[in-house]
């Protein structure tokens, strides 16, 4: 997924909502958004993503400004049909194969989640506020392109937005153009009564024009910039939502965005009644869950900043240990004792956590026994991200032998 | 075994690069109500559920953190005394405290306003509809209705959105849609590999 960077001016106008975040991620995001795009990776996992792109890339309508974004987001959808797979059926993609390999859409889509969450709680949204490139463009094409490009900024605005929250400092200072554009418009409104459907150039602050043979009234301009960002937002969860291309009408897309909420909080109900049955005991494997996380942090330098010493990790964690299981690791946590944990506690924890497990992994009969149950839930995880989930016992065994990388590719 | 580790570090590099840190905070917070929220004591399948459910829900918001819908579906568990607990281990103390505290505006919305709100408008359209009643107009006020019916499911629907108005409403959904997505893909995830280590001969102190 290779999003360019569009210029400030272009972005600011392109995003109906609150927009000030989203200048500041693009200039900090060009050096930081790392693209999985390194030769074995992308051996690894990008032969399937590219045939998925392509794939993706046919079935959108042949909308110019669609089928850019749907190039861009096609990660993005194709996660979206695996997620609903559950639910129906006519998604029409192999759900497992597209569920699974898009991590990349998993980011994007978590991306634009939080990029959304940025717009979705600044509350200043005003109706006035809206870009003037949205509002001058009367054309389809135009409007799609400012949604991409929106899209385009959300999801680079995720990535900075989740990972530092300097995201905080640029909003006052984009804020502070936010009352300005009101006034500006609405003296704008009053200014104009020819109304054509050119915007003007804008600079810090929105014009909004009226259109030939409407009125030129402040009320019905505000609702126009309403509706429009309505509609914005409503062609966002045409995306999100499978199957709602054909869909014309708001009360209609409406309906499916219900039945889409509701399938997947049924699935959600579903999945954490299928844990409860998969999981008798529920003792959890510490290793397990340990060995990821840890490997997971120890390659994030972010975390490695927050690291306690050893002491203040076996104090904090040697509570009583309630459930007996005979663990390797000399530590648990304890079940309902005021632990006091933030998350940030719990990364530290984890990394020391990972620390200790592979300096007891060099010592002890638990190595291979964690080696192979890393292989055998790598496995699993990896062939449910590549969608195949028959005989999941059987592959295991292929795994221990002689598996390349390239073979491996064959063989998902 | 060093073919597989590569491929272990592979997966682990591109989870890396793909930065998926809402995964990351939502398998944490997860995890972590698991370990507190079920004990080997508690064999009661529905007990199980309902943690295992919480646990879900709470990683979810933890996750999508700023969010409106966050804060109001922390606050919707946090009203049963039975997950208070649970609840005050995940988010830490000084979290938990300020999300619960009252008064936050769009949440401090009076059940008054709304009944009084509801009942305007009911009497307002079916003034309309007797005194106006040409096609086109009735047609509008038809599809307003049916809009602005659907638009009342999906506030119950959507945690923490009966306060908001259309437009933020709209952008609430859209987060809420993307994390739910996110949420059953990783729970996916966690039921097979959880299925699969119970296959597995060799799990240490897997599933005991």
């Amino acid at each position: 997924m290779n999003c360019g960077t569009p210029s400030p001016d272009q972005l600011r106008p392109a995003l109906g909502l609150s927009s000030f975040n989203w200048n500041q991620s693009m200039d900090s995001l060009s050096p930081i958004f790392p693209l999985p795009a390194s030769g074995e990776i992308s051996s690894f996992m990008g032969n399937p993503l590219n045939s998925m792109h392509v794939n993706r890339l046919m079935q959108f309508p042949a909308d110019p400004g669609f089928a850019e974004r749907a190039a861009r987001y096609s990660c993005f959808s194709s996660a979206n049909y695996g997620a609903f797979s559950g639910v129906s059926e006519a998604a029409g993609k192999p759900s497992r194969v597209s569920s699974g390999h898009c991590l990349k859409a998993k980011e994007s889509r978590m991306q634009l989640e939080m990029g959304d969450g940025e717009f979705g709680s600044g509350k200043e949204d005003s109706s006035v506020t809206d870009p003037a490139s949205v509002l001058g463009e009367s054309s389809a094409k135009k409007r799609k392109a400012a949604a991409k490009r929106k899209l385009k900024v959300t999801v680079e605005n995720d990535l900075i937005a989740k990972k530092s929250r300097s995201a905080e400092s640029t909003e006052i200072e984009k804020d502070s153009g936010m009352p300005k554009e009101e006034q500006n418009v609405d003296e704008k409104k009053q200014g104009k009564d020819d109304g054509t459907k050119a915007s003007e150039p804008f600079k810090d602050y929105i014009h909004v024009r009226a259109r030939r043979g409407q009125a030129t009234d402040s009320h019905s301009l505000a609702e126009r910039v309403r509706r429009e960002k309505i509609s914005q937002r409503m062609k966002l969860l045409q995306d999100l939502v499978p199957g709602c291309n054909k869909i014309t009408g708001k009360a209609l897309m409406l309906d499916e965005i219900i039945n889409y909420v509701q399938a997947l909080q049924r699935q959600v109900e579903f999945l954490s009644m299928k844990l409860a049955t998969v999981n008798p005991g529920l003792e959890f494997n510490l290793e397990n869950l340990f060995a990821k996380e840890s490997l997971l942090n120890q390659e994030n330098a972010s975390f490695s900043s927050s690291l306690y010493p050893m002491e203040n990790l076996s104090a904090s964690i040697n509570f009583g240990h309630q459930s007996n299981e005979e663990s390797p690791i000399p530590f648990t946590l304890a079940n309902g004792i005021d632990t006091h944990c933030s998350i940030g506690q719990l990364d530290s924890i984890l990394h020391q956590a990972a620390l200790m497990q592979s300096s007891l992994d060099m010592f002890g009969s638990s190595a291979s026994q964690v080696e192979n149950l890393w292989d055998d839930e790598l496995n699993t995880v990896l062939q449910s991200s590549f969608g195949q989930n028959q005989e999941i016992g059987a592959p295991s065994q292929s795994f221990h032998g002689q598996l390349s990388i390239p073979h491996m590719k064959i063989e998902l | 075994m060093s073919k597989v580790k590569c491929l272990q570090i592979i997966f682990l590099i591109t989870m890396q690069a793909a930065d998926l840190s809402f995964h990351r905070i939502f398998l944490k917070t997860m995890f972590m109500g698991l370990k507190l929220g079920v004990s080997s004591r508690k064999m009661s399948y529905q007990e199980r559920k309902r943690v295992i459910k919480l646990s879900a829900n709470i990683a979810m918001a933890v996750a999508g953190n700023g969010m409106n819908w966050s804060r109001a579906l922390i606050i919707r568990h946090a009203k049963h005394e039975k997950n208070k607990v649970l609840l005050r281990s995940l988010l830490g103390r000084k979290r938990y405290e300020s999300i619960t505290e009252p008064g936050f505006a769009p949440l401090n919305f009076t059940w008054q306003k709304m009944i009084m709100k509801r009942r305007f408008r009911r009497t307002n359209s079916i003034l309309r509809r007797g005194a106006h009643a040409s096609n086109g107009a009735t047609a509008r006020v038809i599809a307003r209705s049916m809009a602005k019916k659907r638009t009342r499911t999906l506030k119950s629907l959507v945690p923490g959105g009966e306060s908001l108005d259309d437009l933020s409403l709209l952008g609430e959904t859209i987060d809420y849609v993307i994390s739910l997505q996110t949420q059953v893909h990783l729970m996916r995830l966690l039921t097979e590999v959880l299925s699969v280590s119970n296959l597995s001969p060799n799990t240490k102190g897997g599933i005991s």
